[in-house]
């Protein structure tokens, strides 16, 4: 593309580095919930999924108040949810549900379960493996 | 068409039709006050619902045609399951359950455009209650540059209500609006419940529906939102006790016990079955872009939520609001004292001299004094906070400090009011409005008077003057900065500790949902943050000055009578007066502490404000009486009492200790009943802080003695 992605400069490596923790922290994400389904989605808890992965809602936990309050906001089963991002100091967590952008603690995020989808670094990865698996 | 009868605890049996009352309901963050101060300018009246601490604000609405009607803002809430304190309010004053609000005859329905699928879930329940219903769109600015296409058109048809789009914060729309509502008795109640559950299930919801109009005495219109709000409920509010027969009772618990049999989750059946009507009406009224366009909003949160950036922006801002507070707000403070000096002069040349003169120049325009000085700082406060919560950016700065907060149980909201009782705890009480979470604001209004306030300075800037001696510690410090700095850090730890301790203990039990909506940023509304200022202050100088100015009247007649007779010295005067017998009378109380009875007659008249006592130990100490210049007594007093015997270094400590922890602000209590509505928190907070002061003198002061500190 332009001469910024050019190999060996620091934007290059910088943009590498940051994809290479991606896909650590997802591979992280999967040995932990997992394993993934054959197109790469996995159940796991809100607070578990990394910033910019998207997912539906499958069932929410936790004690009825809480689930009560939650289904309120939106988060009702089926109900696509984006995990925007997570506060500097890890808690807590801004997610995008219907439209509008919501912040709640890790602990209260985790009794949203979640069926998250692939994110798209992981699935160019995903593929290169079945290729190799194909080919070899 | 004509609206059915609604007033069920009306006043209205006079000759004249009073001003029809209609209710603002929206969700928070959704303009609805922006709306509500474009509709009413400055004729609004606010106040407490009794019993909790939950603002009712009401204001007046003059109509084109030339009646006015009284609106009466809801707390901001996302449904009216009755689950806060706001959210019961809401329900019962929109279903004409509160004896102290008339019902209202009509709803004035605020929904967020750039935010409408959770708004309208609001809205599902809002048109369940069967009132004539406006509904307001604000936002739209926001919406359309997300690319969300809304057709009010359709949308006002698939509800069955008037729809109609403002921008309030730019007085576009209102115009038209009032003329809607003048129409509004005209406009038919909503069609009929519109959203659907299977048929089993609403069967037995219409069965109670039926039941509750026939035994409950509830209108036909409102019976189903009745019967789903009684089956949605774990368990009975305690205020609804005794409001339905036992037969009703009796048969929500049939029905509860059915549909447990039946597997049905009734409150989630509920919720889902709403939520499906709103995607309904969003796919027919709503268009959105295939992908959402990155707003201004993402680009700005990348930077102000940055784990680096975002904290130096957010450091940055406190830096600006506490100056502010701290030092830009002493200049109007200190025209305000100099103007009550030269009042007080004025009397005291152009009066009598006598009692009614005392009176009016020491009780009187003290009380006056101490109230209005607060002002500056209030007014500063508030426009900050103001500002901050209409861009959106108070929602961000709770986000990056709850962690920090959450560790001692407070709430990322919590920060701006522990950072602004530094300046004063006054403002800083005042401003935990914003936190929603109910345990977590009565934490932080607890613990806001530990933090070191600029009225201690005084006190701290004499003992230290006096007995702590300056010596170099470590080649940069000295050690009077050094004690200085110790108070501050004390007052904080024991805020955080304290905070720690309630939630542990008396304020225990599981918090709501932590929650909290990040806001598109869109710019501030000047009106909204000048009307907060202005309201904040009226509340301020209405409910808490009266409290301190009658204080002010008791504290001086316990300082002035009995009369000793003419040419007593004022030392000698102060000695015999009520406050004196005081001083005596606690003696035995703070002797442990090293404090002798001329302390104990600063303490209890210095509780008015913490800096009185200065000047009350320049009466004491004879250096000056009651309206000498403090600068002036404090510098002689300096010299008083290093020579006095009494005095230790040890001693002086002692009583610095007992300022950091003591609550000695009449107006700080004040406020607390203000804003906890009720004496228990104001008196319990006072109870705390007194014996809290007390042992940690009391620990210093014998410690210190037992290692050999206690001599000159």
């Amino acid at each position: 593309m332009t001469a910024r992605f050019t190999e060996g400069t620091l934007f290059c490596s910088l943009v590498r580095r940051r994809t290479e923790a991606q896909l650590a922290a997802n591979r992280a994400l999967i040995n932990r919930f997992g394993p993934a389904d054959e197109t790469g989605h996995v159940e796991a808890p809100l607070s578990g999924m990394l910033p910019g992965d998207e997912g539906h809602v499958l069932a929410l936990r936790g004690n009825p108040e809480y689930r009560q309050h939650l289904l309120e906001m939106g988060f009702t089963p089926g109900t696509p949810v984006t995990f925007v991002r997570s506060a500097p100091l890890s808690d807590p967590i801004t997610v995008c549900v219907r439209g509008y952008q919501l912040s709640l603690r890790r602990r209260e995020a985790e009794s949203v379960w979640m069926r998250r989808c692939p994110p798209e670094y992981a699935v160019t990865e995903m593929l290169n493996k079945k290729e190799i698996a194909v080919n070899g | 068409m004509s609206i059915p009868s609604l007033s069920s605890t009306g006043t209205s049996q006079g000759a004249a039709t009073p001003a029809p009352l209609y209710a603002l309901v929206g969700n928070p963050n959704c303009g609805k006050t922006t709306l509500f101060n474009a509709l009413t300018g400055l004729r609004q009246k606010v106040g407490n619902y009794p019993g909790v601490t939950v603002e009712k604000k009401e204001g007046r609405l003059r109509l084109p045609d030339g009646a006015s009607c009284s609106l009466i803002d809801l707390p901001g809430l996302y449904s009216l399951t009755p689950r806060s304190p706001d959210e019961a309010i809401a329900r019962d004053v929109l279903l004409g359950h509160r004896n102290d609000v008339d019902k209202p005859s009509g709803i004035i329905h605020v929904l967020d455009a750039s935010n409408l699928e959770r708004n309208l879930y609001l809205t599902s329940q809002v048109l369940d209650i069967g009132l004539p219903t406006i509904i307001v769109l604000t936002m739209t600015d926001i919406a359309k540059r997300a690319g969300h296409v809304i057709d009010a058109g359709t949308l006002s048809e698939v509800l069955g209500v008037p729809v109609h789009s403002v921008v309030a914060a730019e007085g576009q729309g209102i115009t038209e609006l009032r003329a809607i509502i003048a129409g509004l008795p005209n406009i038919p109640p909503p069609p009929r419940k519109s959203w659907t559950m299977p048929t089993a299930v609403e069967e037995e919801v219409d069965e109670l529906a039926e039941m509750l109009v026939k035994q409950g005495g509830i209108s036909e219109a409102q019976s189903n939102i009745e019967a789903v709000g009684l089956l949605m409920q774990e368990k009975p509010r305690p205020e609804e006790a005794g409001r339905w027969p036992a037969a009703i009772t009796e048969h929500i618990i049939k029905d509860k016990a059915n549909f447990r049999t039946l597997g049905v989750d009734f409150s989630d059946l509920v919720i889902e079955s709403r939520y499906e009507w709103v995607r309904k009406i969003c796919a027919r009224a709503v268009t959105k872009p295939e992908k959402a366009a990155i707003t201004l909003t993402d680009k700005l949160d990348r930077v102000l939520t940055h784990r680096f950036w975002g904290y130096v922006i957010f450091i940055g801002v406190m830096a600006f609001v506490f100056q502010t507070i701290f030092t830009w707000a002493s200049i109007p403070m200190d025209w305000i004292a100099n103007g009550m000096t030269a009042l007080s002069q004025f009397i005291t040349a152009h009066m009598p001299a006598g009692d009614l003169q005392d009176l009016i120049v020491n009780g009187v325009i003290g009380g006056v004094g101490t109230t209005i000085t607060f002002l500056p700082q209030i007014l500063l406060l508030f426009f900050f906070i103001a500002l901050l919560e209409d861009t959106g950016y108070m929602a961000r700065a709770a986000f990056l400090m709850d962690k920090v907060m959450s560790k001692v149980g407070l709430h990322g909201k919590s920060f701006i009011p522990l950072l602004s009782s530094f300046a004063c705890a006054i403002p800083g009480i005042m401003a935990t409005r914003t936190i929603d979470d109910r345990k977590s604001r009565l934490v932080t209004i607890l613990v806001a008077p530990l933090m070191t306030c600029s009225a201690r300075i005084p006190v701290y800037t004499l003992l230290i003057a006096a007995f702590i001696p300056q010596r170099r510690v470590l080649g940069i410090f000295t050690l009077p900065g050094l004690t200085m700095m110790s108070m501050y850090f004390l007052g904080m730890i024991a805020a955080f500790f304290m905070a720690w301790v309630f939630k542990k203990t008396i304020l225990r039990g599981q918090s709501p949902v932590f929650f909290l909506e990040m806001p598109p940023y869109h710019k501030p509304s000047v009106r909204t943050v000048l009307m907060t200022m202005i309201e904040r202050a009226f509340l301020f100088l209405r409910k808490a000055g009266t409290v301190i100015l009658s204080v002010s009247i008791v504290l001086w007649f316990l300082t002035t009578y009995p009369k000793p007779p003419k040419g007593t010295p004022p030392e000698a005067q102060m000695a015999t007066s009520f406050a004196g017998h005081m001083g005596h009378a606690i003696e035995p109380v703070i002797k442990p502490l090293g404090f002798d009875w001329r302390i104990g007659v600063c303490l209890v008249s210095s509780f008015v404000a913490r800096e009185v006592f200065v000047s009350s130990a320049g009466v004491m100490w004879g250096v000056g009486d009651k309206t000498s210049d403090a600068d002036e007594v404090s510098a002689s007093l300096k010299d008083k009492i290093r020579h006095d015997p009494f005095f230790t270094p040890l001693k002086a400590v002692s009583i610095m200790i007992f300022y950091v922890l003591a609550m000695q602000c009449l107006s700080t209590v004040a406020v607390v009943k203000r804003e906890t509505n009720g004496w228990k928190w104001p008196l319990f907070m006072t109870a705390y802080m007194t014996g809290l002061a007390w042992l940690a003198s009391f620990l210093t002061y014998n410690i210190g003695l037992a290692m050999g500190w206690g001599v000159h």
